[in-house]
């Protein structure tokens, strides 16, 4: 019996140290929140420069943002400099007086210079790393990533919030593709595809509340575009064109606008596209490979500014026409677009290798070059079936 | 102490004896050997699981009343038998330090990194050990409750990814040819034997003896169709490359998870669940040890409690510590090791098993005659 109290007594006792959860713990106030990162290349040195936006929970609580912790600034700026990634991390922790968490980060930013030199130790470190999210925005800017890191932006209180938001709503502007960690290092170890990411800069003309009255702008970070990349180095920047016909292929938008002139005057027609079925077929027929790109979609009328009626089949017509044409312009270049820069940012080895395994296994390794000479059938077929609420246009004097 | 079980909590106990580590560290290892045919592999595993099982199951059958140990004993004598014995000793104490892998594995890597080793795997082992005081029928209880939460997971995992799941990322199928996803079945082939021989030990114990094939087989369908769904999301989700390049492909994927957006870190959630079926496995495997043992030395198992857990422990230790030697552990040396018990020597013996009985057949039936 008293053999049996001592030993439940010493299971207690090593009860208490290793399972009560204190072990190894970190209070929440000895944290940095890390919010957003931005990685930038140290002038001509090949040293990384890392900015990280850090949260203070004391003067972030509320919605408006309502100071408690005494400066009244949300988030916390650091800055540092390093040989590596983890180095530059690591000397952030010189001056920040908690540790770095990085589990609440929202978003990455590499610049373009940074990006030019390759991303693939960057993306390594942030796959090692468990405490990233691996839905985590990664984006690339002109800019220097510590500038959009270091911008207060949008309307949360916590501007990376704003940019995580941004993005996760950023299929109804349809301005640039939402890139996360995950699908970034699936497409830099697919061995056909290359990856993209979407590009952020700065916008002057965002004005905010308390500069309105002096007519100042105030700049915000903003969707622009997309940049490519062969293997893990930045390529270039597609057009804002390009972008759009990019987006049907790997980031399918939640809608689409279109706007044409008015065939009567010089007033403006705007087209919604919200359902819309894309299909991309590879066909390898006779040693030739070519791809059926089929885009079946339904528009409804939004805006009009001038005499114009779904119910004449002339209108419907012309401007079912003149959608199809725009998407077949936008698909069309950011196809030409990837012959001409020989990568494939399209994914289109992807599609490929489902449909013909041994072909694509066997041009592995130059897929890249076999793309000037894919053929390209579209098929697109819009039908607009709907002008939301109104039967006629509001033109002015006419009941 | 001992009671009988019933046929459902054996399938609960088999259900838990193959998910844990066949979710994560086993997927990830086959996904490196053979790209996106790692699905496939799995597939297979669970025939020949089942084959396994049946092998099994036979061999117990042909005496209701002795277990894995006590059967080869009865088989080949007392010394082969003995040394048979030895053999599933050294089985348990490997699919321990497998299961230990995969329990530090999971906590360590994603939660407590500056935590030591060590006190991963004497919390694990002091669970165990306790479990193992308490009786396999509370183990086997537990392993009920560890099959809903088994459940859970794999529907959370499920609402949290559809959103991502390409089903073009699955194909093409057999790319690295049959023979090479059949040979890389092997890594998920080992989940399937802890549970054969799991079933092996504890079998006797089971009431209803008319039952067991089609309970312990009913055990492998549902823990094979529970694990299927995590390599065919992890290939759609993550691709195969990406579950290749981890050693957890699990935590990976639930790291990846949309529900990320709204449960913060639900990796966390993710684990909770799944320690269960994690602990267990620690349990049974313990047991079975710790069983196999006192049947080959014919020691009373109470007094073994103590050294084995000690025993097993301190190998799963100086495995774990080390991560390039817990990958060549799980992806060399366990499979060969692990089928070669599981399946070779339960195989030759209930052949020989059964030639022994022909053969007593024959003779009575001489005798008989004779007489």
């Amino acid at each position: 019996m008293k053999r049996q109290v001592v030993s439940w007594l010493v299971l207690l006792i090593i009860s208490l140290v290793t399972v009560t959860g204190c072990t190894d713990s970190i209070d929440i106030n000895d944290l940095a929140l890390v919010m957003a990162i931005g990685v930038d290349t140290k002038g001509t040195s090949h040293q990384v420069e890392v900015t990280a936006q850090i949260a203070r929970p004391a003067d972030a609580v509320g919605q408006t943002g309502a100071p408690t912790g005494g400066t009244g600034e949300p988030t916390w700026t650091a800055k540092a400099q390093g040989r590596s990634l983890f180095e530059a991390m690591r000397n952030l922790m010189r001056y920040a007086s908690r540790r770095i968490y990085f589990a609440h980060n929202k978003v990455i930013v590499f610049s373009e210079a940074y990006a030019r030199q390759g991303l693939a130790d960057a993306i390594d470190f942030f796959s090692r790393n468990h405490e990233l999210r691996m839905r985590t925005w990664v984006a690339i800017t002109p800019k220097k990533a510590s500038d959009l890191v270091a911008t207060k932006t949008g309307m949360q209180v916590i501007p990376a919030d704003s940019i995580e938001k941004m993005f996760r709503y950023s299929g109804f502007a349809a301005k640039a593709p939402r890139i996360n960690l995950m699908q970034l290092e699936a497409d830099l170890l697919s061995p056909t595809s290359d990856p993209v990411l979407p590009k952020v800069d700065l916008l002057q003309n965002g004005l905010a509340m308390s500069s309105t009255d002096k007519k100042k702008s105030e700049t915000q970070v903003e969707l622009a575009g997309a940049g490519i990349f062969e293997r893990d180095r930045f390529r270039g920047w597609l057009t804002n064109r390009e972008t759009q016909g990019l987006l049907w292929f790997i980031s399918p938008p939640h809608s689409r606008v279109y706007v044409f002139g008015c065939p009567t005057s010089d007033q403006k027609v705007s087209v919604e596209i919200k359902k819309y079925h894309f299909t991309l077929m590879p066909k390898w027929l006779k040693n030739r490979l070519s791809y059926d790109v089929s885009l079946d979609d339904d528009a409804q009328l939004v805006e009009v500014g001038c005499r114009y009626s779904l119910f004449d089949p002339g209108n419907k017509k012309a401007v079912e026409q003149q959608v199809n044409q725009r998407m077949e312009t936008e698909i069309r270049q950011v196809w030409r677009r990837m012959q001409k820069e020989k990568l494939d940012f399209l994914r289109l080895g992807d599609h490929l290798k489902a449909m013909y395994p041994w072909r694509t296994e066997s041009h592995r390794d130059d897929f890249d070059q076999l793309l000037p000479s894919i053929q390209l059938t579209l098929h697109i077929h819009t039908q607009l079936r709907s002008a939301a609420l109104l039967q006629q246009p509001m033109t002015p004097g006419n009941p | 102490m001992v009671t009988e079980m019933t046929t459902p909590i054996l399938i609960a106990l088999i259900i838990n004896l193959i998910y844990a580590k066949a979710i994560g560290l086993t997927e990830g290892i086959a996904a490196r050997e053979v790209g996106n045919d790692f699905w496939m592999a799995t597939l297979m595993a669970i025939l020949q699981g089942a084959v396994m099982m049946v092998i099994t199951v036979l061999l117990i059958k042909q005496n209701a009343k002795e277990d894995l140990v006590q059967r080869a004993k009865s088989i080949v004598g007392p010394i082969l038998g003995g040394l048979i014995g030895l053999l599933f000793v050294l089985y348990f104490a490997g699919a321990y330090a497998v299961v230990m892998i995969t329990f530090v594995d999971h906590l360590r890597d994603y939660f407590l990194p500056e935590l030591p080793t060590i006190v991963f795997v004497i919390v694990a082992s002091l669970v165990a050990l306790y479990a193992m005081q308490k009786g396999i029928v509370v183990t086997g209880r537990i392993a009920v409750v560890g099959v809903f939460s088994i459940i859970l997971l794999n529907i959370l995992l499920m609402i949290g990814t559809i959103e991502d799941f390409n089903i073009e990322r699955l194909f093409p199928v057999f790319r690295t040819g049959i023979m090479a996803t059949f040979l890389a079945s092997r890594h998920a082939d080992t989940d399937f034997a802890m549970a054969s021989m799991m079933t092996g030990m504890i079998l006797p114990y089971i009431a209803q003896k008319d039952k067991w094939i089609k309970a312990t087989l009913t055990g492998v369908f549902y823990g094979g169709v529970l694990v299927m769904l995590w390599p065919i999301l992890e290939c759609g989700v993550l691709t195969a490359p990406e579950t290749g390049h981890y050693i957890v492909a699990c935590m990976q994927m639930a790291r990846s998870a949309e529900i990320g957006w709204f449960v913060h870190r639900y990796e966390m959630i993710m684990v909770a669940f799944f320690a269960i079926s994690l602990l267990v496995q620690l349990m049974m495997l313990l047991y079975c040890g710790v069983e196999a043992i006192a049947h080959t030395f014919t020691q009373k198992s109470s007094r073994l409690w103590l050294p084995i857990t000690a025993l097993f422990s301190m190998t799963s230790y100086l495995i774990v510590i080390d991560h390039r030697r817990t990958m060549q552990f799980l992806s060399v040396i366990w499979p060969p090791f692990s089928l070669a018990i599981a399946f070779l020597v339960i195989a030759l013996l209930l052949v020989i098993g059964y030639v022994q009985k022909f053969i007593k057949q024959r003779q009575r039936f001489a005798s008989m005659k004779k007489s």
